[in-house]
């Protein structure tokens, strides 16, 4: 078991490194650079040549690629990410900042979405075809078919142009995480109810299930300890890289309710060229969603006794 | 059976109370005991009007993108509403008019090319610091300074020696920034430039000198080292969310504060909803609106009420790379400017949020002519007539003719786009095809040469018609289709130095029916835009017609907010 997990870990690291390389090439070569175009309203206007030349100098982008590289990659490992073309600011004080915002948008949209979500698809794998899984099914396609930024700005036009309830974003003041908060849980509860449904489903046809009934369990048993346990093996698959997401947040609630938060942050930084903050954002990515692969793989081992974590004699 | 009601239940309950929680009890009426009829001074020493709010409520919020820094020099187009943070030497009326400001007086030179300000002199620094011609001098070096590597240093390149400066030829006691006395300094350019005030005005701003050589260039990202000598102050910079200004105790100049509180509420620069945080009343005003947000604008009862409309100082045109075929050939580009009907396009398409356009210069901007019959003419929808033009350069009925991207920027007229790329299908038998690419993308490979053909856009960055004009045959800008003419350059250039004038005018007018005869570019028309201003904020400073003027510095100096 340690063994495997030293072995994962160690993949992770060279996961990460392939990766530094690929972004590290991709942003310097699709085309326009940080100093290429003046910033917003003056894009019109190029920056003078002598003055393009000079900013190169001073960030290193004049260097060849593989020094650039080294040198970042050198300075990266001892924390330093450098500092943000488009802000400014030091990334490690950015993401300092920035990332406590979006996790606690997302952990608060999870412990409202997750249960909810997975409670509406286990009542409507067990009464199928009822008002409850009819119920569940409008719940679920109609979050489905919306683009959360269209859900996003009609309940803005509802509750705070219409009803004047709420505020239209901002962060800071606990009315102000409402809004973000369910229009991200909404989301979830859909997903998550649809795919409960469906594992659920498949669970209680499985002939274990038929024979936990024939020996005469209580039913609360067989849906909790036989089939809603085998069901929540693809639901841990699909939570992993869930939560990773949830935890880098979304473009789309964060722009619209103005949350100062990191999600909007990698589209943004790719529309600046801001290249230090689209490497270390990645890299953010890369290590959360790998950590949490590997944190899904190890559960598994506890939650399916037939799957053995590192292979056993 | 019945097993599940009970949870089902609770969880009914549990999401019926949640939404209940959402409905957070409206604001009670404000129910302050009645001020007695005593005339209401704000802290910035100014009595307000009697319909004013209490001081508490003294408050105006507007938003806008985070800036970098609070170096105005340095942050021009990026954010942090500069007007509330530093004072300009003069400051344009809606009229268009010069005001003193941090200036008392100024003259200019016989020669036209020196500006010589005599600065106000109890200014102070919001750290109580005096200001002197020295912080002012030392600002302006410091703009071009080399080591500054400032990329909006080209803006003060027609100061005397300012581009051998910046470029590291020349010393700083050859900059053309003279420091006179105390209270006096002069800037002189390298040719005449009738229109200096406002390229100054708008770019210049004084940094406090002593926090700079102390702090260095982190002096501008904290507001405790970042006084302002303006009416307000920096009083809180929270990242993300918004800045706070705050009158500045030690302002004694001509527009104290009206305002207890100004503040930029932060947003991202994409995707925020502008209009519904007006609406939801979480801004107070500043908001430009264009496109389908002024329709709905203007359909409104309450939201028209509040709207300043007026044309945009931007020319939106077909741009067309002259340097290879097809667009090097003048019949072609000609071809193009008679066949988009820009009257259909502006009503029926954009449903009358913009205006067509046969010229470069927006509407009511200075030396503006486009009632010109023989403007027009030179880009007025004649399908019969493009169609003949395309025959003869060679491609009847569109024949041969290469099918091509038609390029807009980050969404910003795709509709448009289509609308025009249907109407010289129709009238040309062209093939073009939309495409929206992103802002660096777009403008990098424009600069490279490898667009042939897309819907750009030209806004003003100071009320003069060189703006407008000057780049056009200039290979370093960006915007350079590959075409150079050596009787517009002349125009140009001896417009440029003039004296506003008619005869200026002429000359540039005469420049801007060059582009248009030879279809340099195919204009195709200025958009409109509302500018939104609740109706509790009294007291804006607009022109006699009652619109917000063309570059209104004044605009809020007076304003306060009712009840």
């Amino acid at each position: 078991m340690a063994r495997y997990v030293l072995g994962r870990i160690v993949g992770i690291i060279g996961v990460l490194f392939f990766v530094s390389i690929m972004i590290f090439i991709m942003i310097h070569f699709i085309p326009g650079g940080p100093f290429d175009a003046m910033p917003t309203e003056s894009e019109h206007r190029a920056i003078p040549e002598h003055i393009r030349q000079k900013l190169m100098e001073k960030y290193g982008l004049d260097k060849p690629l593989y020094v650039q590289y080294l040198r970042y990659m050198w300075a990266a490992l001892r924390g330093d990410f450098g500092i943000s073309f488009r802000y400014g600011e030091p990334i490690s004080d950015f993401v300092g900042r920035t990332w406590p915002i979006t996790a606690q948008l997302g952990l608060s949209a999870m412990a409202i979405g997750i249960p909810i979500g997975i409670l509406m698809g286990v009542v409507a794998a067990l009464r199928p075809n009822t008002w409850l899984d009819y119920l569940t099914n409008v719940i679920v396609i109609t979050t489905f078919v919306t683009p959360v930024f269209v859900i996003a700005i009609m309940s803005i036009i509802i509750f705070a142009v219409q009803l004047r309830w709420l505020p239209s974003g901002g962060w800071g003041e606990p009315k102000q995480w409402i809004m973000p908060t369910l229009v991200y849980a909404i989301g979830l509860i859909g997903g998550m109810a649809r795919f409960t449904r469906a594992s659920m489903v498949d669970a209680l046809q499985a002939e274990y299930v038929r024979t936990a009934r024939a020996k005469g369990l209580q039913e609360r048993a067989v849906v909790f300890r036989h089939a809603f346990r085998a069901a929540s093996l693809p639901l841990i698959t699909l939570l992993g890289p869930l939560v990773v997401n949830l935890l880098l947040g979304s473009f789309f609630i964060e722009a619209i309710f103005r949350v100062p938060g990191i999600g909007s942050q990698t589209t943004l930084a790719i529309y600046n060229r801001d290249y230090p903050m689209i490497m270390a954002l990645i890299l953010l990515w890369t290590f959360a969603i790998a950590i949490a692969y590997l944190v899904t793989d190890l559960l598994y081992g506890v939650v399916d006794p037939r799957i053995r974590i590192g292979g056993t004699k | 059976m019945n097993r599940w009601r009970l949870p089902i239940l609770v969880l009914a309950a549990l999401i019926l109370v949640t939404a209940a929680g959402c409905v957070a009890p409206t604001a009670p009426a404000s129910e302050m005991p009645e001020e007695e009829m005593m005339e209401q001074v704000s802290s910035g020493g100014v009595t307000l009007p009697e319909d004013a709010a209490p001081a508490d409520k003294q408050v105006f919020r507007s938003a806008g993108i985070e800036g970098k820094h609070f170096d105005t020099m340095r942050n021009e187009y990026e954010g942090f509403a500069f007007e509330a943070t530093i004072e300009q030497l003069a400051k344009m009326g809606p009229e268009g008019d010069w005001h003193p400001a941090a200036a008392d007086s100024w003259e200019q030179s016989e020669d036209g090319r020196t500006w010589t300000f005599h600065l106000r002199q109890d200014a102070m620094w919001s750290d109580g610091t005096p200001v002197t011609a020295e912080d002012w001098v030392y600002s302006f070096r410091r703009y071009l300074d080399p080591e500054m590597s400032n990329v909006y240093a080209w803006f003060l390149f027609d100061l005397e020696n300012g581009e051998a400066y910046n470029k590291g030829e020349v010393d700083v006691e050859e900059l053309g920034v003279k420091l006179i006395d105390d209270y006096t300094f002069s800037l002189t350019t390298k040719v005449p430039i009738p229109y200096y005030m406002f390229k100054i005005n708008w770019h210049a701003a004084p940094v406090p000198r002593h926090m700079v050589e102390e702090h260095g260039e982190d002096w501008a990202n904290d507001p405790a080292t970042a006084p302002s000598n303006g009416p307000y102050r920096i009083a809180e910079w929270n990242r993300g969310q918004n800045v706070i200004f705050t009158p500045n105790p030690y302002y004694t100049g001509r527009y104290p504060a009206t305002f207890e509180q100004k503040i930029q509420v932060i947003i991202p620069e994409v995707a925020a909803p502008l209009l519904q945080m007006y609406q939801a009343g979480d801004i107070d005003g500043g908001v430009g609106v264009t496109g389908d947000d002024l329709v709905q604008v203007l359909a409104d009862p309450q939201l028209s009420k509040e709207a300043y409309i007026s044309v945009m100082n931007r020319g939106v045109y077909l741009y067309l790379n002259q340097r290879t075929a097809p667009f090097d050939d003048i019949l072609v580009r000609q071809a193009l400017g008679h066949a988009v009907d820009r009257t259909a396009l502006c009503d029926n398409v954009m449903r009358g949020t913009c205006i067509p356009a046969h010229g470069f210069l927006p509407k009511d901007f200075p030396c503006e002519r486009n009632d010109d019959p023989e403007l027009i003419a030179y880009q007025n929808y004649d399908p019969e007539k493009a169609a003949d033009l395309m025959a003869q350069a060679g491609y009847p009925g569109g024949e041969g003719f290469p099918e091509m991207v038609l390029y807009t920027k980050e969404g910003e007229f795709i509709r448009e786009a289509e609308a025009i790329q249907r109407m010289l299908a129709d009238n040309l038998g062209i093939k073009l095809t939309p495409q929206n690419i992103e802002r660096a993308d777009y403008v990098a490979r424009m600069a490279n040469a490898e667009l042939k053909i897309a819907l750009n856009r030209w806004g003003a960055d100071f009320i003069d018609p060189s703006n407008f004009v000057d780049w056009w045959d200039d290979p370093a800008a960006s915007y350079f289709t590959g075409w150079t003419d050596e009787e517009y350059r002349n125009l140009i250039d001896t417009a440029r130095p003039m004296q506003m004038s008619a005869e200026r005018c002429d000359l540039y007018h005469e420049a801007i029916k060059i582009l248009s005869r030879d279809a340099i570019g195919v204009f195709v028309m200025n958009p409109v835009q509302a500018v939104l201003y609740k109706d509790y904020v009294s007291g804006l400073t607009l022109t006699d017609d009652g619109t917000l003027g063309v570059y209104n510095m004044m605009l809020l100096d007076s304003a306060y907010i009712t009840e």
